[in-house]
């Protein structure tokens, strides 16, 4: 994603509200993307953008343009997200979820590529549902929004090599959860 | 290397295309021997990849979250223009109070100036009054022996309580 112009930075700071409005749209799509794949539930990522975009809001002034500003807009969205996920923590069957997800597979050959985006979508919610929210958040920024290591290492203010770590348990766990699910259907 | 860590770096690195050229090529030499490791990169792509590849990005209502976030913004910019005017008084208040301004220093230092000169000045017009009968006064003390001699059979022998009595 490319960086939003600096005047454009600078005037929504001085508080433009036109200018604003250029921010919003321009990191709508991926503040919204990140924050319902972190939080898993549509109500709860509109919150979550409308958070994201009023700290930016509240923030701009502050920003000193010492990091790009997608790296500071990836930052307040993760953290906002993962906050909130935190927050709204609920203690679910995740492996309830994940099989009844499968159990969706219909028997009929000539319906499987029908099925397969839909499956496709439950399955991807369940197995984010499996990881803590931190894992969530690397994979999501990796997984949907095709961020580098690098980038992500920015974005949450860690080592690269913790990002490495967090992807690489996060996908042993999806993993061992599918396999879980196909000695399941055995 | 064992298979073991060639399946770590599968699963993260080499996966996500985050390899250097030379580094891939040693991965993809072992792949070429092991058939263990070709089956578990496999099972990765299509577990692990494929799913977020076909899912569909989200569709938040765009206009409906803007005019929420707007909304919030203008209402909290209200918010804070009364309490910003009664601020205001305040704040001048304490400009005035706390942080006087150049010209205010100025006239406020010739007034204080002026004050202390006309009140020296008075209290100088009673001092001369006065200086002279005290003057007098004193002289005759001086002089006097009796007085010095009474003070000093009243002391109890010490500068300190001499002093002090």
């Amino acid at each position: 994603m490319d960086d939003i112009a600096k005047n454009v930075i600078v005037e929504a700071s001085q508080g433009d509200i036109d200018a604003f409005e250029k921010i919003y749209r321009h990191y709508f799509h991926f503040v919204a993307n990140v924050a319902f794949r972190v939080v898993n539930r549509r109500e709860d990522a509109q919150d979550v953008t409308q958070e994201v975009f009023v700290t930016i809001y509240d923030n701009l002034k502050d920003f000193r343009f010492a990091s790009s500003f997608k790296t500071w807009v990836y930052r307040i969205t993760v953290n906002a997200a993962i906050n909130y996920a935190k927050r709204a923590a609920k203690h679910r069957n995740n492996m309830v979820e994940y099989t009844q997800v499968f159990d969706l597979k219909s028997p009929d050959p000539g319906a499987v590529e029908k099925m397969d985006s839909q499956i496709s979508e439950k399955e991807v919610q369940a197995l984010l549902n499996m990881l803590n929210p931190d894992q969530r958040a690397c994979i999501v920024l990796r997984g949907f929004e095709g961020l580098s290591y690098e980038e992500i290492s920015k974005a949450l203010q860690m080592p690269i090599n913790t990002v490495r770590s967090r992807i690489k348990r996060a996908r042993e766990a999806m993993l061992a959860l599918k396999k879980e699910v196909i000695k399941h259907d055995v | 290397m064992t298979c073991k860590e060639i399946q770590d770096i599968l699963l993260t690195d080499y996966l996500d295309g985050q390899l250097d050229k030379q580094s891939a090529d040693g991965i993809e030499r072992h792949l070429s021997d092991c058939l263990h490791c070709r089956e578990f990169l496999a099972a990765a792509r299509k577990s692990l990849v494929a799913p977020f590849l076909l899912s569909e990005k989200v569709s938040l209502p765009q206009e409906e979250v803007w005019k929420n976030i707007k909304q919030r913004i203008e209402e909290r910019s209200s918010e804070k223009l009364p309490a910003r005017s009664t601020g205001d008084i305040f704040a001048k208040w304490r400009e005035l109070i706390f942080i006087p301004q150049p010209a205010l220093v100025l006239s406020l230092a010739v007034a204080l100036i002026l004050a202390g000169s006309l009140y020296f000045r008075s209290i100088n017009e009673k001092a001369a009054e006065t200086s002279s009968s005290e003057n007098i006064q004193d002289l005759a003390y001086l002089t006097d022996e009796s007085t010095v001699n009474d003070v000093e059979e009243e002391s109890y022998g010490t500068d300190i309580e001499q002093y002090f009595f």
